[in-house]
């Protein structure tokens, strides 16, 4: 609905008591409609409308034991949903409520009333509800929940930084006193902290012990292989020599083979051999297969065999020399190969000692490695000074897994001395934008509650003069969040107002209450309807309501009062209320309340 | 309501306006901060963050 634009008509059709289509017209020109009628003339059944367009509902039929479904009353009785209408028009624009198939149907929405309404039986709801549901009445004006969250993440973060803190805090103790041991074992250097003596230890060159241990290490390495070859040189020379007499009785044997043999024993072997398997393959030969002599076949063929046999002594001798000058090639062929790499295993020791420069505490040998047989001398001459490279070596890996383990707790302190810095400085400041929200949000709250209360009491004092202003208080229960307590000063004591007020008090205290809070939401843009809820203000005090009803109704887009309390129209009727437009209630409604 | 009126981002506005003099937040995040912790999405690192370098322009 347009913000201000003036009511212009309010029609009803079959809606509840209005049988008939009726039409209340609203004057131009004034803000505040009274509607005047005895009981069951249809004064609630126009805020019904109203109620029936804002929030698709009917609040006047609610708790009164009829349960749920309460829709099918809202027609007029006898007539069918389908035949009900609410029109409201205004200078501006119109809306239309009906019931399509069953469901509320608001058209334009945009067009929607936007209403604060009261009704007389919700008067003393505020005043006397729990304080939780009276939070509920203002929770619109303070609900900051989503505020709250942010804050609360605020808070959790500054909690968990805090621990954070602690944590890191424990750890560097736990660095410093990893540090305090190296430094006492070191043997506390004076002028020096665990600190500072590490920083300064750390910072001495350290890349000279990485290649002192790698130096010494291949030195060692060296030395030992050349431990082997003394004895591998005495094997591959007796090796050599032992080939050399194998080969010389190889070679006699040979020589006495040849002695007796034939000359051209070599020739006439194929020849034997073929006589001699001739005569094997026919025995009964009478002549010489070769000279066809019958003189002295007899006997030829053992006589083949024998020399046969003269002639593979031979053969056997010379392949037994053969496989000895192998042997003695080969044993040779040995010794060579293991004085080639003994030469290399030399100079492996010869560079691995002259290529690095060693400390002085470091011993070395005199003279390089000979190669010859001097190399077992020399190596039992050097044997202590290399079984000290090894305690050297040792020594010096220890010094760098002391540095490494020197720097890991040194860093480790750093980082955690840093980060608690950090979180010194940053703690506070996360604690100090809590402490601003937290201020923040309680002087708001308490200043829209401050207002609200204000406003109801400058509301009861225009009613009750000297009995409102900075007698009605409301606060937000600091115990329970959501909870909102409400106070009155009464005769000097503050006390709940359920306690002393009389009932017309009351009542008027509902009403300022419900009015202060209506006023504080777009009331320019708001229907205020107050069904009947003055039954209960006594002779004297009406014409202040009325007074002050007036005032309110200035803010709004439009205020509509019912009531059946005949001095209003007495009002009206002398002229008290001429600002006001009356309507009465003889609208021919047949429903009864 | 309108957005404008809803009471977290009045008050929103007025923290964030607070923290921006006290130097723990920068002016020119102010409508994006407000937005966020209006609508309760600003987590705990995001203020942490925002607080830090906030305090880094302070200092610088």
């Amino acid at each position: 609905m347009a913000a201000s634009a003036p009511l212009k008509s309010l029609t009803l059709t079959a809606f509840r008591g209005s049988a008939a289509t009726f039409t209340l017209e609203f004057e131009k020109n004034k803000k505040l409609t009274l509607i005047y009628g005895e009981n069951g003339t249809g004064k609630t059944t126009i805020c019904d409308a109203f109620e029936f367009l804002a929030f698709e509902r009917i609040g006047s039929l609610e708790n009164r034991g009829m349960g749920k479904g309460l829709e099918k009353f809202w027609p007029t009785a006898g007539k069918p949903a389908t035949a009900l209408a609410v029109d409201l028009e205004t200078h501006a624009t119109k809306c239309s409520g009906r019931i399509v198939d069953k469901k509320v149907s608001v058209s334009p929405v945009s067009a929607r009333p936007r209403i604060e309404l009261l009704r007389q039986r919700q008067i003393l709801e505020l005043i006397q509800a729990p304080p939780a549901a009276r939070y509920d009445a203002i929770k619109r004006f303070i609900d900051i929940e989503t505020f709250e969250r942010s804050e609360d993440t605020l808070r959790q973060i500054g909690k968990s930084l805090a621990t954070e803190k602690q944590q890191v805090q424990a750890a560097e103790q736990e660095n410093l006193a990893a540090l305090q041991g190296f430094y006492e074992a070191a043997g506390k250097p004076a002028g020096l902290n665990a600190v500072t003596w590490a920083k300064q230890k750390l910072a001495e060159p350290t890349t000279g012990l990485d290649a002192d241990i790698a130096a010494i290490a291949k030195l060692r390495t060296a030395f030992d292989a050349l431990k082997g070859y003394p004895e591998k040189l005495v094997a591959g020379r007796g090796a050599v020599t032992a080939a050399k007499t194998a080969l010389d009785t190889a070679d006699q044997a040979l020589s006495a083979a040849i002695a007796t043999a034939t000359e051209a024993a070599g020739e006439t072997l194929p020849v034997l051999e073929a006589g001699r398997d001739y005569l094997h393959a026919h025995p009964q030969s009478t002549e010489c297969p070769l000279c066809a002599s019958e003189e002295n076949i007899a006997g030829l063929a053992a006589e083949i065999d024998a020399r046969l046999q003269a002639l593979t002594t031979l053969r056997t001798a010379n392949a037994n020399k053969n496989t000895r000058q192998t042997a003695l090639n080969n044993a040779e062929a040995g010794l060579a190969q293991t004085q080639t790499d003994c030469q290399k295993a030399v100079t492996a020791f010869t560079t691995a000692q002259t290529s690095h420069q060693w400390k002085a505490s470091v011993q070395l040998p005199a003279a390089a490695p000979p190669t010859d047989t001097a190399l077992p001398a020399w190596l039992t001459a050097n044997e202590a000074i290399a079984t000290a490279w090894a305690g050297t070596e040792a020594g010096w890996r220890d010094e760098s897994k002391f540095l490494v383990q020197l720097k890991g707790a040194a860093d480790r302190y750093d980082t955690n001395a840093a980060r608690v810095l950090e979180l010194t400085t940053l703690i506070p400041k996360i604690d100090d934008a809590l402490t601003q929200c937290v201020d923040e949000r309680q002087k708001f709250t308490d200043s829209i509650i401050t207002e609200i209360a204000q406003e109801v009491g400058k509301l009861y004092n225009k009613v009750h003069p000297g009995e409102g202003l900075d007698k009605i208080a409301l606060q937000l229960d600091p115990a329970r969040r959501a909870s909102l307590n409400l106070g009155a000063t009464f005769e000097g004591y503050d006390a709940p107002p359920q306690a002393y007020f009389s009932q017309s008090h009351l009542d008027t205290l509902g009403l300022c209450v419900f009015l202060a809070l209506a006023a504080r939401d777009r009331a320019d843009e708001t229907v205020l309807i107050l069904d009947d809820v003055l039954g209960s203000v006594d002779e004297p005090h009406v014409e202040r309501v009325i007074g002050m009803i007036y005032e309110v109704s200035a803010g709004f887009q439009h205020t509509i009062v019912t009531t059946h309390y005949r001095p209003w129209r007495e009002k009206y009727r002398w002229g008290w209320l001429s600002a006001v437009s009356t309507r009465g209630t003889d609208l021919g409604l047949r429903f009864r309340e | 309501m309108s957005d404008e009126a809803v009471p977290s981002a009045k008050l929103a506005a007025l923290t964030v306006d607070r923290l921006i003099q006290s130097g723990l937040l920068r002016a020119e995040r102010r409508d994006a901060l407000i937005a966020k912790i209006a609508a309760g999405t600003m987590q705990g690192d995001d203020w942490k963050l925002e607080i830090d370098l906030a305090s880094a322009k302070a200092a610088s």
